[in-house]
């Protein structure tokens, strides 16, 4: 399950459950979504995340490459041992700041950052 | 215990593949880490299969192994798509490649690389051969 969240400074997406093959699309869509509202500052929150694949990681993969391409903040928070090693194997993690909660990852997007 | 499998190339198979290894006695035998690691393993290669591996769009079954022993579980898989050989096709992506396109393909088999042992591949009439285990060293 897929959960968006408005902070102050940020949009953050919660992951719940698996991010496999199978529900990739769903997460697809609401990264999409996010992105298409013009969102400068993005918290991918896999605090509920047990699963995660290269499907997953593709979705996430495009959400970075579209806050990147314009200019965007984005981080990690609440990733498992489980979860930050996949991130590690894929040779992905140096791509992504990941932080113990969403309060340090919101925290760390330092600047003027717009409200979304 | 070896168990064998026959999937077709639907998303559909995968997820019921998926289901029931994870009910299987010698699954809940293994370290959490290696169950993790069989799970990801069948997802990435059966999903490249189904994605990458056929010029048609007949059905078409894969072949999926499991022996359980002691913690440990040996895997094979075959399959009659195009040749692939994931010991050499892999390699890492970059955040700014084609994400939409067959580098996360790539990526799919450099995390099986990285989660299996004694990966073997072969390519034997026609037939895409891929053997693997997970566990073992843990018991060493």
């Amino acid at each position: 399950m897929i959960s968006v969240t408005q902070r102050r400074n940020c949009t953050v997406i919660s992951f719940s459950g698996e991010l496999n093959s199978m529900t990739a699309p769903e997460a697809d869509a609401a990264i999409a979504a996010v992105c298409k509202e013009g969102c400068m500052a993005l918290i991918f929150d896999f605090a509920e995340l047990t699963y995660l694949s290269s499907a997953g990681l593709r979705s996430i993969l495009i959400g970075a490459k579209d806050m990147r391409e314009r200019n965007g903040r984005f981080a990690v928070a609440n990733a498992s041992e489980k979860i930050q090693r996949v991130f590690q194997l894929s040779g992905l993690a140096r791509h992504f700041a990941s932080f113990a909660s969403i309060e340090a990852a919101e925290a760390s997007f330092t600047g003027e950052v717009p409200a979304c | 215990m070896r168990l064998y499998y026959s999937v077709r190339n639907q998303w559909t198979d995968l997820a019921e593949l998926d289901r029931q290894v994870m009910t299987l006695p010698g699954f809940a035998e293994l370290s959490g880490d290696s169950r993790y690691a069989l799970r990801l393993a069948l997802e990435e290669l059966i999903s490249n299969i189904i994605k990458y591996g056929y010029d048609d769009r007949a059905g078409h079954e894969i072949g999926v192994a499991l022996d359980f022993h002691k913690g440990a579980v040996r895997v094979c898989l075959t399959d009659d798509g195009r040749a692939f050989n994931p010991l050499t096709e892999a390699g890492p992506v970059e955040i700014a490649a084609d994400v939409r396109g067959q580098s996360i393909g790539r990526l799919g088999v450099s995390l099986v690389r990285a989660l299996v042992e004694n990966l073997k591949y072969r390519r034997e009439e026609n037939r895409n051969i891929l053997e693997f285990t997970i566990g073992e060293a843990g018991r060493r």
